[in-house]
């Protein structure tokens, strides 16, 4: 009976441990590296076009949402890990706005631009301008940047980003590794 | 209401039309399904990995609260149709892979906003788009895009290194204070064709 307990704590414990739903800039892993790569170099991007950016530095900062158990009406209810990143110019006024899917299970990080938007300002307020998809999208991503315009955010040198050797891919080009063949034509 | 609605789209009667203009609202167009095949006898049917009442959920999610404004309620349920094309065509695309590269509103919907005629008239989209999707009839040829602008721009979208181009613009549409446009895009060319097409 007390084994039978201890299993049901346990379960509980690690359930309650897996499903813990997050918005912060994750903690057990720097994956901050690996969203400027793949936003400048790779992915068939450039995602962030440095010639906005006057000065040779942007802005910074991201968020990461893992699974929530108990998805609200502003949340995905899937398994998925996502990044939600943002590119300033100085004065975050202006900008650009990414949605990542992080595939954290695999040895190497993998990251895939699910949505890109501008950030613009308009009437004194920021917006995003032509993300993909509706309503929802719209509100989803729009909370998501608001949240990012009151965090910190720390300053790349265009000069010195690096390659962080992650994989990356996109909606616009899905890396054929990552993709099951299927059947039909295509 | 919803189920006075619900009755209309399914007979498509002069009784239901009637009582739409009694209610002072322009009465849905008749859906074009096979004689015997109730309208909501496809809502679990599937197209890859999606049923027919998922894609309504999804069109529902993207689409809540659009009003049609200045347009008429035919044009805003084109829109509508052309956006579950859309989601078919995502579905068709990635099959099982959909949900981490198609990344639309969740396929879920809220019991407040199911039990809306809103809903209902994008459950009646995806039926349309399911229905025309077996005739293999697709207005948006394939494509897999939408977004809403703001504005009645149409210069292409940017996406990575590349640009696609606007498809089909519907529109002026109100959303809250806002005027909004539904704008369907080409596909990026490394894109995978949907299956079928």
């Amino acid at each position: 009976m007390r084994a039978i307990s201890a299993a049901i704590l346990l379960g509980v414990t690690a359930a309650l441990l897996m499903a813990r739903p997050t918005f912060s800039q994750t903690k057990d892993f720097n994956v901050g590296p690996a969203i400027i790569s793949c936003a400048m170099h790779e992915a068939f991007g450039p995602w962030v076009h440095t010639n906005r950016y006057p000065g040779g530095t942007i802005l910074f900062n991201y968020s990461h949402e893992g699974p929530d158990p108990k998805p609200g009406a502003d949340s995905y209810n899937d398994a998925n890990d996502y990044l939600y990143a943002a590119f300033w110019n100085r004065d975050r006024a202006a900008g650009e706005f990414l949605q990542f899917i992080w595939f954290r299970r695999e040895s190497k990080t993998h990251l895939r631009v699910v949505n890109n938007a501008n950030i613009i300002s308009s009437n004194g307020q920021l917006d995003l301008e032509d993300a993909l998809w509706g309503a929802w999208t719209y509100e989803h991503l729009k909370r998501r940047m608001q949240q990012l315009r009151a965090a910190p955010a720390e300053s790349i040198s265009l000069a010195k980003v690096e390659d962080a050797h992650a994989v990356c891919d996109s909606y616009a080009y899905p890396n054929p590794d990552r993709l099951t063949e299927r059947s039909g034509s295509r | 209401m919803v189920d006075l609605q619900q009755n209309n789209q399914a007979t498509g009667s002069w009784l239901g039309r009637l009582a739409d203009k009694i209610k002072g609202q322009p009465s849905a167009p008749p859906s074009p399904h096979p004689p015997g095949v109730a309208p909501e006898g496809y809502d679990h049917a599937r197209l890859d990995t999606l049923t027919v009442r998922q894609v309504a959920n999804i069109v529902a999610n993207e689409d809540h609260d659009v009003e049609p404004g200045h347009s008429s309620d035919e044009h805003l349920q084109q829109s509508r149709i052309a956006q579950a094309h859309a989601v078919i065509n995502g579905d068709l695309a990635y099959g099982p892979q959909r949900d981490q590269m198609v990344k639309t509103a969740p396929k879920e919907v809220t019991g407040k906003l199911e039990n809306s005629e809103q809903y209902q008239r994008a459950l009646d989209a995806a039926r349309v788009a399911f229905q025309e999707h077996l005739a293999g009839k697709d207005p948006t040829g394939g494509r897999m895009y939408f977004n809403r602008r703001f504005t009645s721009s149409t210069l292409p979208r940017e996406v990575g290194s590349e640009e696609v181009d606007v498809h089909q613009q519907f529109g002026p549409f109100q959303w809250g204070h806002r005027t909004v446009y539904t704008n369907s895009y080409d596909n990026p060319k490394r894109n995978p064709k949907p299956r079928g097409r």
